[in-house]
């Protein structure tokens, strides 16, 4: 089995990271002018907002934090910091260098922003764990955090909402889960995109569905699941991408999976799709929950579009590191509600001139 | 000896039609009635914001200009709103060592050029610029933190406190120059808007442009109106981080021993001016003195101490409060209303009991403390 | 844009992200600002000091009257926070219940946000606030 080299490797320390303000669907219902079943037909209740002094970089370094508390580490033994998101506070200028900055891992470091809609952060995961196994790194640090976009009125506004998190990949001796096996699954599909000086994304509604997040998602965990022999029954979790609280399901129904091991790494329902760290932070849910020994199968998505499947082993070491920083809950839990016009000021949607 | 011979008091107001070079003029026009300039051989101007605001340094040697003044040394204090005062601590130490004779200090401040957000950066400047104004901090936000402290620390409520606008506002009808010539009542000063909690809109200096001048000289003359016995300029921390206890003023404390170690107590004074920033700064100060116990000041005042016939007499103008603070200003307007006030001289209620008079300024929030004792000639 | 200087917030860039204050190594008090000499001994003796992440409210303040460029974040809310050794007057974010967050004593966490920004084409400066921290048992 441990014939991949991803086995070498594994997840060290994870941190998560969801901004204190909710907005209920009901004021974009109410705002907008959608039918009243519209959030219960994508199955998500409320989502979180970033307050005016939060951005994707600020959010990914209060994850990227909380990994490193659990890894007990020093900053400087990272050497490699990815930061995989679709909102970044500068087109140009990296947000990497910022967080690592302020954690404390820099000058001897790599680090990148990385794009592709959603999965920029799982790009960044798996590119970890490529320089971790090739002794290039002893730690690297992958980050997929997102103040998510949404055209006001559009019905991605009831789901685009802000979170981080943060994975510190290192040695699978060192680390809380061993990624077994992973294999990625990447085409040319135009299902969600933004254009260079575009405000907001645009999508091709149903198109998102069967032909990207369906296709590209199966194809990945079918390609996992040839190459390691693995059938849906060996595992004891799966985490889906979380566009909304349905699609994570349905893919699983489609492969197989009993919804009562997707519902406890589906975590969109209560925060909305954080994006980059939509199935990222579904699989820290787990991980601060679950049993040394389970085996959890995640697969992150991004438009465009392509999907990584990943196959995840628990160690006994989760239990020793859980205790070091907040986890998800306390994040989620801890929450004061919008109405639509602080959302919109704090989204920076309301035209001032300055 | 060093001797105020003139005064100049200029209205304090929203002077729209007015820039520095005619607030400077109009406050130097008594004094050129009066003894004249001719024997001028330095010119202090102390001034905050000129820099930012009117976009000009070297004031002084430009606003000279229109004084036909040419020869004198000339030179900008800035010390934030004890600029004035340390404008005149140069001065008398210019004159007692000898090296000037004839000193015209002027303070002046145009405060209302550009927008309130723009004056409210300006402010924050009197903060540290890197460490505290970069969270957004300004000067009323540093008193407001100093007001918490304080009340919390003497029980002091929102009413008592009150009071401090209100004696201001009764006293600013005592001079015609007083920015804000009427009275209030502590339901008005509860009613009003917080600007920075705990202070109100009605516990705040307002905007406004001044300028107050003083004529010093060397040898006591036939025109001599005071004496400056001592002056002083002390420092403190600028950043409320670096004090130990946000309810006193350090600097003011240190400050009022080094006065009264040459002359006398400030409970001998019979008239005392305090810079009463944002309203918290006047009882501070005062029970720093030693007029009251601390946290006992605003009970006197409510039983209507201090007022004139009282000695010692407080804030005789209206202070910061209603007179205004147009910032580098307000320390010559402090002192030329002592003056004012013993001789009853432009438009400034008349204290014939008045002799021995206490002054005290601070810059930022008692980053700098500045003091002169002035006694009648 | 404002064009606020670009190096003048660079160079304090540890003191900014890591609220990096100093210890006096005679009088062992801490304090922040940093500066070259202890302002309570006078030594220059003096090493770097990372405050706990955790800390309590001093004072606070809740100012309307905010400068440009703060007037889009008005009011904000500014205080000292006691942070183990260390004092520092910081601003306070994410605040939801004034009277049960802002009183003395009351806990704080520190986070890193935006602190400053240079219009909307400028540069966007980053450093640490406070928040009112919640009652976990997780911390370090």
């Amino acid at each position: 089995m441990n014939v991949n080299p991803e086995s070498r490797a594994g997840i060290v320390g994870w941190g998560a990271y969801v901004p204190k303000y909710r907005l209920r669907m009901e004021e974009i219902v109410r705002l907008w002018g959608f039918p009243e079943g519209t959030p219960k037909g994508l199955n998500v209740i409320e989502k979180s907002v970033d307050n005016l002094d939060e951005d994707a970089l600020t959010m990914g370094y209060e994850a990227a934090k909380n990994a490193i508390k659990r890894a007990g580490i020093d900053p400087k033994e990272i050497q490699a910091v990815f930061f995989g998101t679709e909102s970044k506070p500068y087109a140009v200028k990296p947000s990497a260098t910022v967080i690592a900055q302020a954690l404390g891992i820099t000058p001897d470091t790599m680090a990148s922003d990385l794009e592709f809609a959603c999965r920029a952060g799982s790009e960044g995961i798996k590119s970890g764990i490529g320089l971790v196994v090739s002794g290039m790194v002893n730690y690297a640090l992958a980050i997929g955090s997102d103040t998510a976009q949404a055209n006001p009125g559009d019905v991605l506004e009831f789901t685009a909402s802000s979170g981080a998190v943060a994975y510190i990949i290192g040695p699978s001796e060192a680390s809380t889960a061993v990624f077994e096996a992973s294999y990625t699954y990447v085409t040319d599909t135009p299902d969600f995109w933004r254009r260079a000086n575009s405000p907001y994304p645009l999508h091709g509604e149903g198109f998102t569905g069967e032909p990207a997040y369906f296709a590209h998602i199966i194809g990945a965990v079918k390609g996992l699941l040839d190459k390691t022999g693995l059938t849906i029954n060996d595992f004891d979790y799966a985490v889906f991408h979380q566009p909304n609280g349905r699609f994570p399901i349905k893919v699983g129904e489609k492969l197989g999976f009993p919804r009562e091991k997707i519902l406890p790494g589906l975590v969109t329902p209560y925060i909305g799709n954080t994006y980059n760290a939509s199935a990222l932070l579904g699989l820290a849910k787990l991980l601060d929950t679950v049993e040394p020994g389970v085996r959890i199968l995640v697969a992150p998505f991004g438009s465009g579009a392509g999907s990584d499947a990943y196959s995840i082993l628990v160690t006994d070491k989760v239990e020793e590191v859980r205790e070091r920083a907040p986890p998800l809950s306390y994040y989620i839990d801890n929450k004061e509600y919008v109405d639509y016009a602080i959302y919109a000021k704090n989204r920076r949607i309301i035209m001032k001139i300055r | 000896m060093v001797y105020i011979r003139a005064i100049g008091l200029s209205k304090v107001e929203r002077a729209y039609g007015k820039g520095l070079q005619e607030k400077f003029y109009e406050a130097v026009v008594p004094i050129m009635e009066t003894t004249g300039l001719s024997e001028v051989d330095t010119v202090i101007v102390s001034n905050s914001f000129a820099s930012l605001l009117q976009s000009q340094n070297l004031l002084a040697s430009l606003l000279v200009e229109d004084l036909s003044l040419l020869n004198v040394t000339t030179l900008t204090v800035e010390n934030g709103g004890a600029g004035g005062l340390t404008a005149l601590h140069l001065a008398r130490s210019l004159i007692k060592s000898g090296e000037s004779r004839n000193v015209l200090v002027v303070g002046v401040e145009k405060t209302t050029d550009y927008n309130s957000e723009y004056y409210n950066a300006a402010l924050s400047q009197l903060t540290n610029a890197e460490f505290e104004a970069i969270y957004g901090a300004n000067i009323i936000s540093q008193f407001a933190i100093i007001a918490r402290a304080y009340l919390e620390r003497h029980s002091v409520s929102e009413e008592l406190f009150a009071e401090w606008p209100v004696f201001m506002h009764e006293n600013s009808l005592n001079a015609k120059h007083s920015q804000l010539r009427f009275k209030i009542t502590v339901d008005k000063v509860l009613a009003s808007d917080y600007v920075s909690s705990p202070l109100r809109v009605l516990h705040s200096p307002p905007f406004g442009d001044g300028a107050a001048a003083l004529l010093l000289s060397g040898e006591r003359g036939e025109d001599s109106l005071a004496r400056i016995e001592m002056t002083a300029v002390l420092n403190d921390t600028m950043e409320l981080s670096l004090r130990g206890d946000l309810a006193t003023l350090p600097s003011v404390k240190r400050l009022v021993e080094r006065l009264q170690k040459k002359t006398f107590p400030p409970n001998q004074a019979d008239y005392i001016d305090v810079l009463d920033k944002y309203s918290i700064a006047g009882p501070l100060m005062l029970e720093t003195m030693g007029i009251a116990d601390p946290g006992r000041i605003l009970y006197e005042i409510k039983e209507g101490k201090f007022r004139p016939g009282d000695k010692p007499v407080i804030n005789h103008t209206g202070g910061a409060k209603a007179r205004g603070h147009p910032v580098g200003a307000t320390g010559v307007y402090q002192v030329a209303e002592a003056v004012a006030a013993m001789h009853g001289l432009q438009g400034v209620r008349g204290l014939d009991y008045v002799e021995k008079a206490w002054i005290l300024g601070i810059g930022g929030p008692g980053t700098v403390a500045a003091g002169a004792i002035v006694k009648r000639v | 844009m404002e064009s606020l200087s670009i190096s003048r917030f660079w160079r304090y860039r540890r003191a900014h992200y890591r609220l990096t204050g100093k210890k006096c190594l005679r009088c062992e008090r801490v304090f922040y600002p940093p500066k070259r000499s202890c302002p309570y001994c006078g030594s220059m003796d003096l090493e770097d000091y990372d405050p706990p992440e955790r800390g309590e409210i001093i004072a606070w303040t809740k100012l309307y009257e905010t400068g440009t460029p703060y007037t889009p974040y008005r009011p904000i809310y500014l205080a000292l926070v006691k942070l183990g050794d260390m004092t520092a007057l910081l601003q306070l974010t994410d605040v939801t219940d004034e009277k049960k967050q802002l009183r003395k004593g009351a806990p704080v966490e520190l986070v890193f946000r935006r602190i400053k920004e240079d219009g909307s084409h400028g540069l966007i400066y980053y450093g640490i606030k406070a928040r009112p921290a919640q009652p976990i048992e997780t911390q370090e």
